[in-house]
């Protein structure tokens, strides 16, 4: 009776808190808030009761608590997060991990003690939910027993959350955790922790055993007493003959549930006036309409539900909800929505069962659970938040490995191309030699595409190569090519040897004197005043200046396009605005002036006479802008003499 | 395979075409110079490989270059200003005499949104689309009226390669020419 009068009084906490130990107090106000949240759902579930059992579940939720209160220091001060801290806070987790692993399978007792022990009169409801505020209240349900076994842990678990809420480490971590209802998940857990962190972690498990030991000295001897007794019982019943202790202990579980559910059925009726909020009907259109109004994207609910002041009181806001439902059940039945539709008019149904003060208080619960949950979920945003740029930071560091990875298999085949040319020496000997008789550029071409071929064909008939995937073999030939390229490269530049020299040099000259007075404003340039700011351009000038390095045309192709793509990127960081041709053309013709690569002539004539047959799509037009950047340059000049 | 030629509000256009949006102020953040997009036309796809080129005067003499090897052309022109129809008029001139002779032309009258101002009527481009053997639509990159459909009707117009019109050919044949806006080149952007 003591517990009707405070449920009646819409404060049933104060009494039980004040009993329930000093360990609660010391906590921060969010881990009492969700202390009291926790207390709030016991005292509905277990009825008239309650009072009675919370003595040894109070107990066992302090035990539980224990291991964190002792092992985890006072909450540090957020806004300095060190790196010692860091440390610590990977302490703390563990600590976390090794109390809900351990009691897991020590505390089973627990749950059933404070459950339905067979010295209480069995007269309350059955548990339809262990947590409120825990995520997969459904799963929770249906898993029964199982589940039961977890509640302690998971309320535990989600008080030490609200302490750690805004340490990284622990925020993804703590959110496996708190997901996870089967044991298995709590060793994936521990698995995937252990992934992360690192030896240290063992260390700091032992000292959350120690912890865990140390607070099970603090349970009563009469609790002790009782458990043992659980147990004993629990492995006389004749089912026994699985293997599993596991599973036994939860078909035993939900056999007594069972039990207990028709029990509870048939002594207290589904709708009772004088127990409001602890009747079935009551939580049965709570967890309806909550389900209902979450679903509800809407701003209305919004100005519904928190304004049910205003009105005319009691009517005002059964009128409203029950307004907000048709309009709710209209919309589902405009979307064709069946399963909304049906839900909306069970919880028309079950809320048809109360009078106006009867909405006024559900829905006055259901508020007050919201608040509750608020900074739940703001933790839960934050975790996510983390958790995606946890995801985000792997994926770069996974595409640096890949990146690796890459060229590391690149030095390899570079070098067995050498060893393969080293082979074939002879063969390559007479090309160099064959080569230097063509004059013809076409012949030429033809000539290097040919012994290209013929290597690679042979290559592929070399041990080495047996195995080879395609990736390498293509790999192969880019350094073939760039290998061969490199012995006629001084004949393959200068087909006409001296005078293309003395041409280039003319050129270089020429563009020197032009480079001397060219400003980004010159009237045949006019590149448009927007793009000034990154004049004159060094990172595309570096890229371009250093196109003599290369030695196969495809390198040097390549070359041309990261220049390109330079002036590309820089003009879109300048304007905001994407680069068009507009705009690139005479940034690059000012960036070749500057730039002025030596042998310039011979190179572009190199590449389209080597590579030219071979371009595709985007290297065809940076080839072409390229080309005609230095065409315009060539009339540039022309004009000036 | 398309390779074309991009003056002045091609870029709109062609940004419109591919990215299928048209930003008043700040178009998207990458490169507009070279863009590629695929469309499906009954059995076959085409790949369209868009050239953007610079397209004031002075580079005018550098257009050849880009061209040359193209199967179409969009040579586009702003219906509110006489002066870029006049030059459209003159690349159309310069591609049937100098691309490949199987070059696809089309003639696209762009800013059609803005019909108050207009200057150039639908019927004068349209009866010298028809002399000349030119695609014609007027269009607007704002609206995106026209876009899709231009491309489309220069897809079908294409030859279809040999090998029963797989894009894996490197045919060239098209150009796509917009006239320049004699004031301020940028500014004649469709904006």
């Amino acid at each position: 009776m003591e517990n009707q009068v405070d449920t009646e009084n819409g404060n049933p906490n104060r009494l039980r808190r004040q009993s329930s130990g000093s360990s609660f107090y010391s906590k921060s106000d969010v881990d009492s808030e969700f202390a009291k949240d926790l207390n709030d759902e016991i005292s509905l579930e277990n009825g008239a009761n309650a009072t009675t059992m919370m003595a040894p579940n109070q107990n066992l939720l302090r035990t539980s608590s224990h291991p964190f209160t002792t092992t985890v220091p006072p909450n540090s001060d957020p806004s300095s997060p060190s790196r010692n801290n860091r440390g610590e806070q990977i302490r703390r987790s563990s600590a976390v991990v090794t109390f809900s692993s351990k009691t897991a399978a020590e505390s089973l007792p627990g749950p059933s003690t404070r459950k339905y022990p067979s010295s209480v009169p069995v007269s309350q409801p059955p548990p339809t939910s262990s947590s409120s505020f825990e995520p997969s209240t459904e799963d929770y349900n249906q898993s029964g027993a199982s589940s039961s076994k977890f509640s302690l842990i998971h309320q535990g678990l989600q008080k030490v959350g609200a302490h750690l809420r805004n340490k990284k480490n622990v925020v993804s971590f703590r959110n496996t955790l708190s997901h996870s209802t089967t044991t298995s998940n709590f060793t994936n857990g521990t698995v995937e922790f252990n992934d992360v962190g690192n030896a240290r972690i063992s260390e700091s498990r032992s000292t959350g055993f120690l912890s865990n030991e140390a607070s099970s000295n603090n349970i009563s001897t009469l609790d002790r007493q009782r458990i043992a007794d659980d147990i004993l019982n629990k492995y006389r019943l004749p089912t026994n003959s699985t293997p599993n202790p596991e599973i036994l202990h939860s078909v035993v579980k939900k056999e007594e549930e069972n039990d207990n559910i028709e029990k509870a059925d048939c002594q207290s009726p589904y709708y009772d006036p004088e127990n409001l909020t602890t009747c079935k009907a009551f939580i049965d259109a709570k967890r309806k309409l909550r389900s209902v109004l979450s679903s509800a994207v809407n701003l209305t609910s919004n100005s519904i539900m928190s304004n049910p002041g205003g009105g005319n009181g009691n009517d005002a806001i059964s009128i409203a909800i029950f307004e907000y439902l048709k309009l709710l059940l209209a919309e589902a039945i405009n979307d064709q929505d069946r399963t909304m539709t049906a839900q909306i008019r069970e919880v028309q149904r079950s809320l048809s069962l109360f009078d106006s003060k009867g909405i006024r208080k559900l829905l006055k619960i259901m508020r007050d659970e919201n608040r509750k949950r608020t900074s739940y979920l703001h933790y839960l945003q934050q975790s996510r938040l983390t958790l995606l740029q946890l995801k985000s930071c792997l994926r770069k560091l996974t595409t640096r490995i890949h990146r690796e990875e890459d060229l590391t298999t690149e030095c390899l085949v570079e070098v067995l191309v050498r060893f393969y040319l080293e082979k074939n020496e002879q063969f390559i000997r007479n090309f160099i030699i064959d080569f230097q008789q063509l004059h013809v550029q076409d012949e030429r071409t033809d000539s290097v595409d040919k012994t290209l071929q013929k290597l690679c064909d042979k290559m592929s008939d070399d041990q080495i190569w047996q195995g080879a995937k395609e990736k390498h073999l293509d790999c192969a030939r880019k350094y073939l090519e760039r290998s061969l390229m490199g012995y006629i490269y001084h004949f393959a530049l200068y087909p006409n040897g001296d005078a293309d020299q003395f041409r280039d040099e003319v050129f270089h000259k020429s563009l020197h004197e032009i480079g001397k007075t060219i400003t980004p404003d010159h009237r045949e340039l006019r590149i448009p005043q927007k793009l000034h700011g990154e004049c004159p351009w060094p990172s595309a000038q570096a890229e371009i200046a250093i196109i003599n390095a290369y030695k196969s045309p495809r390198d040097k192709m390549e070359c041309v396009l990261r220049c390109c793509e330079t002036i590309e990127n820089l003009i879109a960081l300048a304007s905001g605005q994407s680069a068009s041709a507009d705009d690139v053309t005479p940034v690059l013709v000012y960036i070749l002036i500057k730039a002025n690569p030596p042998a310039l002539l011979s190179n572009i004539q190199y590449v389209s006479g080597f590579y030219g047959c071979r371009m595709r799509g985007n290297e065809a037009y940076w080839w072409t802008q390229f080309t005609s950047a230095v065409e315009f340059i060539k009339q540039l000049l022309n004009k000036h003499v | 395979m398309l390779r074309t030629l991009d003056i002045n509000f091609c870029s709109s256009l062609v940004l419109r075409f591919v990215k299928g949006q048209f930003h008043e102020y700040q178009e998207s953040t990458i490169g507009a110079a070279f863009l590629t997009q695929t469309i499906c036309l009954d059995d076959t796809t085409v790949k369209f490989e868009i050239w953007d080129t610079a397209g004031q005067e002075r580079y005018h003499s550098l257009a050849p270059m880009y061209y040359r090897g193209a199967q179409a052309a969009i040579v586009v022109y702003d219906i509110t200003n006489q002066e870029s129809f006049a030059k459209a008029k003159n690349w159309v001139k310069e591609l049937q005499r100098q691309a490949s002779p199987n070059i696809v032309i089309a003639l696209a009258g762009n800013k059609a949104d803005l019909a108050s101002k207009r200057v150039v009527e639908y019927e004068e481009a349209q009866a010298y689309a028809e002399d000349n053997g030119l695609l014609f639509m007027e269009t607007s990159a704002k609206s995106s009226m026209n876009v899709n459909d231009i491309f489309l009707a220069i897809a079908k117009k294409l030859p279809r390669s040999e090998a029963g019109g797989g894009p894996a050919g490197r045919g060239h044949g098209g150009v796509n020419i917009a006239e320049e806006n004699p004031q301020s080149a940028r500014k004649s952007c469709c904006s």
